[in-house]
Parts: C-alpha cells; sequence; structure tokens
C-alpha cells in the first residue's frame, strides 16, 4: 500500500519535471535544457557531459585535450594571448563549453569542467623549465569549494629533465602527482575530481 | 516557473525527488583513512534523526547537510501493522539540526492512514576531544501530536573503529529502565510528567514545554563498529519500549536490544537494516546532500565566459570621436543574441559620449554578480573602442532595479586575469542605487507567455492523505513602460487522483474558512483563472520602493495591495509595510467573487545576517481577521539553495485553528543547476505545512517588493561579487 503510494508520488514528481512546454522567452525553455543534464547525471553521476564537436580549420594552431579518467576529449583553439598566457577554447564565440589558460606549456586555469582548476601558483615550476638550477619548488592549485569559497592545495615538487621531457614530481597532502610536459604534448593533474589532462598542440 | 508543488505540499515529492536524483550525492570524503570514524558522517536512526536505531547519538551531521530517510518497520504476525516514516533533517548550523517527520500508521486511522507529524531539534553542546566525549541536548515531537515526545542528553566517544554512546532520555525514551528523575534535585516538578492528551485531537500541535524533562528517565546506549569502510554494525539498548505500538498496533515488544547494520555508498546513500525490539524487521534507506556542495561539479560544466575583448592600445580611442546614437542601433542586434547566448535579455541599452549603459535581465544565472561580469564581457566585445565606462543595472522580473554598477572599461581589461581580480575590481566600480529621476530609463516592452504542463500535490490533508492534480498551465506576462507589469494564468486540470473522499473540516466553525477551502477550489471547476492583476512599482527615494496592485492575486483572493519598503543600498536590513483589501474568490475560479472580505496587512523586518541566514518578521493581521506574528528562518546557499521554517502565532483560539493550533512548516528551494551542474534558474520550491488551517494565513501576492529586489540589492551583490569574472 505504502509502496504503490511513494511509487505514484515518484511518478508524478519525475512526469512534472520531464515535462516542458512552450514559452516566449528563456526562463521557461530553461527547464527544457536541464532535462538531459538531469537524466545525464542520474544515469552517470561523476562523469561530464559529452564535449561539443568543434570544427578546427588545419590553418590554424589547436589543442587536442583528453580526460581519459573522464572518457571525455575536445578539441580547442587559442582565443586570448594575456601576459604571456594563452586561453585555448572550445565551443561557440559567444557560449563556450569549455576553455585552458596554459602558460609556457603549463595549465594554470580551466573553466566549464565541472570541477575547474580556478587558479595555479606555478611560478618555481616556470623557473625551473627555464633553466634555473634549483631541482624542487612548490605549485598552489585552488578549487571551488563549500560556499563559493576557494580552497588551496599546496604541493611540494622536484623536477627532472630527459631529453624529452620536463618532469615535475609532486606531493601533496593527499596525494601524489607526476606531471610530464614535452614539446608538443604534456599531462599534468588537473584536480581530484579530473583527474590527469593529456594535451596534444598541433601546428598549421 | 519552477511551480511543481503548491498549496500543503507534499514530503515525499522532495524525498522522491532526492530518491531519482541520489546519485547527485554529497562529495565523500574519498581520501579518508577507512579504519577510523574521522570524517565519516553519522548513521541516521529510525527517525531521521543521527543515532543507531532507536535512540539518538551525540555525533551531528556536517554543516548544511541535508538528509532524506525513509523506513519500513515490518512486524510479523498476523495482527500486527506495519509502519512507515520518512523524515527530513537539516544540519542548520554546525552545532543545531532540526527535523521533519512524518510516520504513517497504515491501520489506526478511520478511513485513511493515519499520518503523524512532528518537529525535533536538537544542539550539540560539545564537540568530541581527545578525553572528552561528545554531547548534544535534543527534543522530539516538538508541536506534533505528542505521541513520540521525548527529551534527552547524550554522549558519544570514538575509539579507533568503535563508537559508544551512553544517554538519558525523558518520554518516549524512558519507557523501560526508567529510575527517579534526577532533575527532581532541583525542582520537585520534574518529578511527573503531565498527562498528555494524545487523542490527535484539537490540542495538538501546541508547543507543550510544560511536560519537557520531566517525569521518569531512563539510559539509553549503543556501539557502532566500522567493520570495513563501507559497513557499519549497529548494537543499540533503546528504553523506548513501544508501548503506543504495542497497545494500538500490535507490536510484538520482545526485548530492548536491536541489532543492524549500513550499508554506505560514496555517494551519500546509506541502506540499512535492522533487527528491531527482537521481532520487526526495519529496512531504511538514508540519503544525504550538502547544501555546500550538493554535486561533484561544483563549477558547473558548459558556462564558460566569453573571453574578454581587449582594445589594442592605440585604436580610435585616441582620435577623439565619441559615439553617436546611430552607431549603436545597429550594434544592438547582435547584442542581444550574444546576451541571449549568456543567459541574459536585452532590457534597454543607450549611450552618451564615453559611456555605454545596458539594462539587462538575468535569466539563468544563480549569482548576479556573475551575471553581470558576462553582461560585461559582452559588452566589451561590442563596444566600439572610444567607450570606456561601462554603467550596467541589473533588472528583475517585475522591472524593478536596484543596484547601477559602473565600471571603467580598463579596470576590467587589466584585473580579469590578476588573481584577486574579482575584488580589485569590486574596489574601483562605482555601485551606487541608480536612482535618478531626471535621466530617461532605455526600455524595450517586454511581452512574453509560456504553455506548461504542472503538477499539484496535497500530501498532509489531514482529511485526505494524498491527491495531486496534473494539468496544463498558461501563462501572459506584458511590461510596456518601465514598472508596469501586467500578467495572468490560467490552469486547466487534466487528470487528478485522491485515495479518499472529502470528509468533513476539523476547523471550527467560528472562524472563515480563508485557507481550508482548498478542495472546493480544486474541485468546482476544471478551468480557472489562477491570476490576472497589474502592478505598478516606484521608487518615490534612492532607498525607498512602492508597488501597487489590482487584480485576482491568486486562486482565492483578489483586490487591491499596495507595499512600500525602505532598503538602503548597503544595509542588511530592510523595513516593509502592505496593505491589503480582498475578496475572497468563487471555487469555480473566475471572475466572481463571495461574500467575504478583509482587509489584511502586515509590517516587516527583513534582516539578512552572515553564515547565509535570512531572518524576516511581519506583524498583522491575516486573512482570517486574526492579529499575529510570523517568524520565517532561512540559510541561503552560494549555489542558491535555500532552506527555511516558519511559524505563525496569532490571537485566534488553537481550538478554532484546528488540529495543528498554529501555522507552521519549511520551506525549500533547489535550482536544479545546483543539482546537475548546469546553469537554468529553474528550480524545485515549496513549503510544507503538517496542517493547513485558518489561522495565520497570508495572503499570496505575485512580485512582493523584498523578493523581487533580494538578489540585487548592492550588499547582495557585494557578498557574490567574487564571482563576477567566473
Amino acid at each position: 500500500m505504502i509502496g504503490i503510494r511513494l511509487g505514484r508520488i515518484a511518478a508524478h514528481v519525475l512526469v512534472g519535471l520531464a515535462l516542458s512546454g512552450c514559452a516566449s522567452d528563456m526562463s521557461h525553455q530553461n527547464l527544457y535544457d536541464q532535462i538531459p543534464g538531469l537524466w545525464h547525471a542520474i544515469t552517470r553521476p561523476g562523469q561530464l557531459p559529452a564535449a561539443p564537436q568543434t570544427q578546427v580549420s588545419s590553418q590554424i594552431k589547436s589543442l587536442h585535450m583528453t580526460l581519459p579518467d573522464q572518457n571525455w576529449s575536445a578539441t580547442f583553439i587559442p582565443v586570448t594571448r594575456r601576459d604571456g598566457a594563452v586561453t585555448w577554447q572550445t565551443g561557440s564565440t559567444d557560449a563556450p563549453r569549455a576553455t585552458l589558460t596554459i602558460r609556457n606549456g603549463v595549465v594554470i586555469a580551466t573553466r566549464g569542467l565541472g570541477d575547474d582548476l580556478m587558479a595555479s601558483d606555478t611560478a618555481d615550476l616556470t623557473r625551473a623549465k627555464s633553466g634555473a638550477k634549483s631541482a624542487t619548488g612548490q605549485r598552489t592549485n585552488r578549487y571551488l569549494r563549500g560556499n563559493g569559497d576557494l580552497q588551496s592545495t599546496i604541493f611540494i615538487c622536484d623536477y627532472s629533465r630527459t631529453t624529452e621531457q620536463f618532469i615535475e614530481r609532486c606531493t601533496g597532502a593527499r596525494t601524489s602527482i607526476t606531471n610530464t610536459y614535452g614539446t608538443s604534448q604534456s599531462r599534468q593533474w588537473l584536480g581530484p575530481t579530473l583527474g590527469y589532462v593529456e594535451l596534444t598542440f598541433t601546428d598549421p | 516557473m519552477g511551480r511543481y508543488t503548491s498549496g500543503t505540499t507534499g514530503l515525499a515529492a522532495a524525498v522522491l525527488t532526492a530518491l531519482t536524483l541520489a546519485p547527485f550525492g554529497a562529495r565523500s570524503a574519498q581520501a579518508q583513512d577507512a579504519s577510523t570514524w574521522t570524517g565519516m558522517r553519522p548513521t541516521l536512526n529510525l527517525f531521521g534523526n543521527a543515532g543507531l536505531i532507536d535512540t539518538p547519538t551525540a555525533h551531528p551531521m556536517r554543516d548544511a547537510d541535508l538528509s532524506l530517510t525513509l523506513a519500513y518497520i515490518a512486524s510479523p504476525g498476523e495482527d500486527a501493522q506495519d509502519m512507515a516514516r520518512g523524515a527530513v533533517n537539516f544540519q542548520i548550523g554546525p552545532r543545531l539540526s532540526g527535523t521533519f517527520r512524518y510516520i504513517v500508521l497504515e491501520e489506526l486511522g478511520t478511513t485513511s492512514p493515519y499520518m503523524d507529524r512532528g518537529f525535533d531539534v536538537r544542539y550539540l553542546l560539545a564537540e568530541e576531544g581527545s578525553r572528552r566525549p561528545a554531547l548534544s541536548l535534543g527534543l522530539n515531537d516538538l508541536a506534533g501530536t505528542g505521541y513520540y515526545s521525548s527529551e534527552y542528553l547524550v554522549a558519544s566517544k570514538t575509539f579507533g573503529r568503535l563508537r559508544a554512546t551512553l544517554g538519558i532520555g525523558w518520554g518516549r525514551l524512558a519507557e523501560i529502565g526508567g529510575f527517579d528523575n534526577p532533575l527532581s534535585a532541583l525542582n520537585d516538578a520534574f518529578g511527573d510528567r503531565p498527562e498528555q492528551d494524545l487523542s490527535g485531537g484539537l490540542s495538538s500541535g501546541e508547543l507543550d514545554s510544560s511536560q519537557w524533562f520531566r517525569g521518569d528517565a531512563a539510559l539509553f546506549g549503543g556501539v557502532q563498529y566500522l567493520a570495513t569502510d563501507h559497513l557499519i554494525l549497529t548494537l543499540e539498548h533503546s528504553s523506548n519500549s513501544y508501548e503506543f505500538e504495542q497497545a494500538s498496533l500490535d507490536f510484538d515488544y520482545k526485548t530492548p536490544i536491536n541489532v543492524g547494520a549500513t550499508w554506505r555508498f560514496d555517494n551519500g546513500l546509506d541502506l540499512s537494516a535492522a533487527l528491531l525490539h527482537g521481532s520487526a524487521l526495519t529496512v531504511q534507506m538514508n540519503y544525504v546532500l550538502n547544501a555546500k556542495t550538493p554535486t561533484l561539479f561544483p563549477t558547473g560544466h558548459g558556462d564558460v565566459p566569453p573571453a574578454l575583448t581587449v582594445r589594442p592600445r592605440f585604436s580610435a580611442a585616441d582620435l577623439g570621436w565619441s559615439l553617436q546614437a546611430g552607431d549603436l542601433a545597429q550594434g544592438s542586434v547582435s547584442l542581444d543574441a550574444a546576451l541571449q547566448a549568456q543567459g541574459l535579455e536585452l532590457v534597454g541599452f543607450g549611450a552618451q559620449g564615453r559611456t555605454a549603459r545596458l539594462r539587462y535581465r538575468n535569466i539563468s544565472h544563480i549569482n548576479q554578480a556573475r551575471a553581470l561580469g558576462r553582461a560585461a564581457r559582452i559588452l566589451a566585445r561590442h563596444a566600439p573602442h572610444d567607450i570606456d565606462t561601462f554603467v550596467l543595472e541589473p533588472v528583475t522580473d517585475y522591472g524593478v532595479t536596484a543596484t547601477r554598477v559602473t565600471l571603467a572599461r580598463a579596470d576590467l581589461e587589466d584585473l580579469e586575469q590578476a588573481p584577486d581580480g574579482a575584488w580589485q575590481s569590486f574596489a574601483r566600480a562605482d555601485l551606487d542605487t541608480g536612482f535618478d529621476p531626471s535621466v530617461p530609463v532605455p526600455f524595450t516592452p517586454d511581452f512574453s507567455w509560456h504553455i506548461s504542463p504542472y503538477v499539484m500535490s496535497a500530501l498532509f490533508d489531514p482529511r485526505a492523505d494524498l491527491r495531486y492534480d496534473a494539468g496544463i498551465e498558461t501563462g501572459l506576462s506584458y511590461q510596456p513602460a518601465p514598472g508596469w507589469v501586467i500578467a495572468g494564468s490560467t490552469q486547466l486540470r487534466i487528470y487528478d487522483w485522491r485515495d479518499h473522499d472529502v470528509s468533513p473540516s476539523t476547523a471550527s466553525q467560528n472562524v472563515p474558512r480563508v485557507r481550508t477551502g482548498a478542495r472546493e477550489y480544486l474541485a468546482a471547476s476544471r478551468f480557472g483563472l489562477q491570476d490576472l492583476y497589474v502592478s505598478k512599482y516606484m521608487r518615490p527615494g534612492p532607498d525607498l520602493y512602492a508597488r501597487a496592485s489590482l487584480g485576482y492575486f491568486e486562486h482565492m483572493y483578489g483586490g487591491v495591495s499596495g507595499e512600500v519598503l525602505w532598503a538602503p543600498q548597503t544595509s542588511k536590513l530592510a523595513l516593509g509595510a502592505e496593505l491589503n483589501w480582498v475578496k475572497q474568490r468563487a471555487f469555480e475560479r473566475d471572475l466572481r467573487f463571495q461574500d467575504y472580505d478583509v482587509v489584511t496587512g502586515h509590517v516587516s523586518a527583513y534582516l539578512r545576517s552572515k553564515g547565509g541566514m535570512h531572518y524576516q518578521l511581519d506583524a498583522g493581521r491575516y486573512l482570517a481577521g486574526d492579529w499575529g506574528t510570523t517568524l520565517k528562518v532561512e540559510r541561503e546557499f552560494a549555489n542558491g539553495i535555500r532552506l527555511g521554517a516558519f511559524a505563525t502565532v496569532t490571537d485566534m483560539d488553537t481550538d478554532d485553528f484546528g488540529e495543528g493550533s498554529f501555522d507552521k512548516g519549511i520551506s525549500f528551494d533547489i535550482p536544479l543547476s545546483a543539482l546537475t551542474g548546469k546553469r537554468g534558474r529553474q528550480s524545485i520550491r515549496g513549503n510544507f505545512r503538517p496542517i493547513l488551517g485558518d489561522g495565520g494565513a497570508r495572503l499570496t501576492v505575485p512580485g512582493r517588493l523584498y523578493d523581487a529586489l533580494r538578489d540585487t540589492r548592492q550588499g547582495r551583490l557585494q557578498t557574490q561579487w567574487g564571482e563576477v569574472f567566473r
């Protein structure tokens, strides 16, 4: 008896959520947009929704990015350059789906990936990459937690170099990561939810 | 918008929504040390509180945890009756938590199952320390029928994988093993617990503090063992001997010992089973959502700010051109499209010299500062290079504006990628009230409509346990000039389901049936005009707002309404006053009225406090002509989730109010974007009232000033400013 009642309640709640209607403006159509999001989140929680398919001309430099833990990949194109940092974007100009900000091959911020790296302080890494003598340094990653607060995660890192790659090995309070930077490829850790990102730069 | 429940609405609706959304779950302690309790939230007992099986434990849930409990108790034996329980617990702050609970006793009622409703509160007196146990104090079944009344003081201590609890209880938690109340040493009166009127009738629902901590006391306790990082085993000695259930439901009570096991998933879901008092088998599902971080994707996905177009260093600006109005008219077509792509709507656009002014409506961002940042970026992309100042005015749904933000374009460009850019930009921005009667307001008349299905449910009607309606709803809204709104909506019921027929109301004949006529309104006609009104919003002064409305405001009442609000920009406090004259509408929900009319009005104080707490105090005259006060307390989170509770006390006799004695309930507003990570302002919202009575009933008026302005007041924008570049 109670089971049937609860079943009916569930049905009417879901029906209420699933149906949308027609509207002249966005405020009601937003519900329509939320349905695929809800469905995706129920059936595949912890997974980013599918990446946009961006057509990229072979005339320009592009970046192919993969998140192996999320089974997600997309192609990015550069859109702005400020203070030596290039912002790469996937999606349309007016409504980008995700961006990566990269300075000297190091990802310093992401947007639109769900649990973004909000900012990253990688001054030590930059110095080490450009040939400074020191073999150790520190990295600070910032993420959004709680009620809009930024939380810092600090890693102690050591650096080494092979003929093809620069390797950054870092240890934090809960995680150890290894980032590798090559001439046109790199593998970097973005955060606890996204895991590692693999980047491949393609020149025109 | 977002009207999935209304009137006396269903706890189960939210609970079941949570069931289907269980995968969103609370962020689990992914890197926790699995061999101890550190970082693990407590288990919930059969009453929905942090506890073992019957009894409570002392550790609190995490701050802002919203916990849902569904439990089923199956009694063996032919005559024994099963019980079902549901509860919502919210950890209001680090120490205080409240629970709203309902218990369904199938065969206790006459024609329909009896549904017992109640509230519990508990307070953490001391956190667990290296030597000291955690200590909590709690009161169960306040303002309910009193079947489950109890009070307790409980201590819990952790020893590696083991957690031990010992407590002392009164009332239902002292049914066996009772001893003389230790508090009698303070006052003899504590020795006896006053007889409680359990008839469930007119006296129930009152806050009967005269019983608290009185009568015999008893000890309860138990241990929990963390067998693996997903399995928790529980052993309990309960001082609740289910006397009431033994008498009325043939509960077979064999032993005070209960045993149980809980399997904890990583996404906030717990499944438990227990053997209750040696005879009944219980199954329980708990789902915990943390309102601060409800999903694994706190920054959302797919909603990225467009890149800021930075002007080249030497540009047309240096030639000293100034902008002509004609230049902008062409530009504004693509401006409108660009705003739409970012979830904003163009309301008005103008320019004078080197300043561009944009008025926009935020359709889909929860965070108003973020919407402002997006609007600024779009303006940067479309405005000619010689514009160096942006003036942005967010306009709310009813055409009201509260704040005007003036930004230098150069500051935007400099600070967009600076580490502390958001706060520096706030320091350089100029926020004011935008009150400038001499400046003409750029405005585009707005006409919008929608047709959508609706569902409405009523679960806690004492006269019929579950009913719901579904149908088609249409709405229109027209804003012909600044400050004017003409709107209306209708409902056509297509399907309805009722468990049992209507039986006579328990409400007294002494008071007008201002709200208890709810089902007559639903039954009289399939098609109804929900509302049709015209409102004018005014700003008599920089901190002063006013509204005048005429028409049919809600399905039960129509008339005239006037309101003023004094809301200084940076103040946490706002004060308002409202006066209405309304007539009760015909049950058919057409254009006619019934005879009853009333003058209602309130003075209100609104306070926004730290931690996202909002307080609202209203005092005045309610729909039945009773005078009284309402207090509403609500906690709001950065992601837009709002959870609150309210209570109204009036001079209406509690007997006349009926079962429940006074109006009380909980409110919730959970944006879908907080659950999916996808941008949008649709939300699941409603109020739960255990009982709908005629006392303390307030008129529903669309577009009340404080609600319309709340998000765009300067103080609020300031709190949210950290998001402006996101």
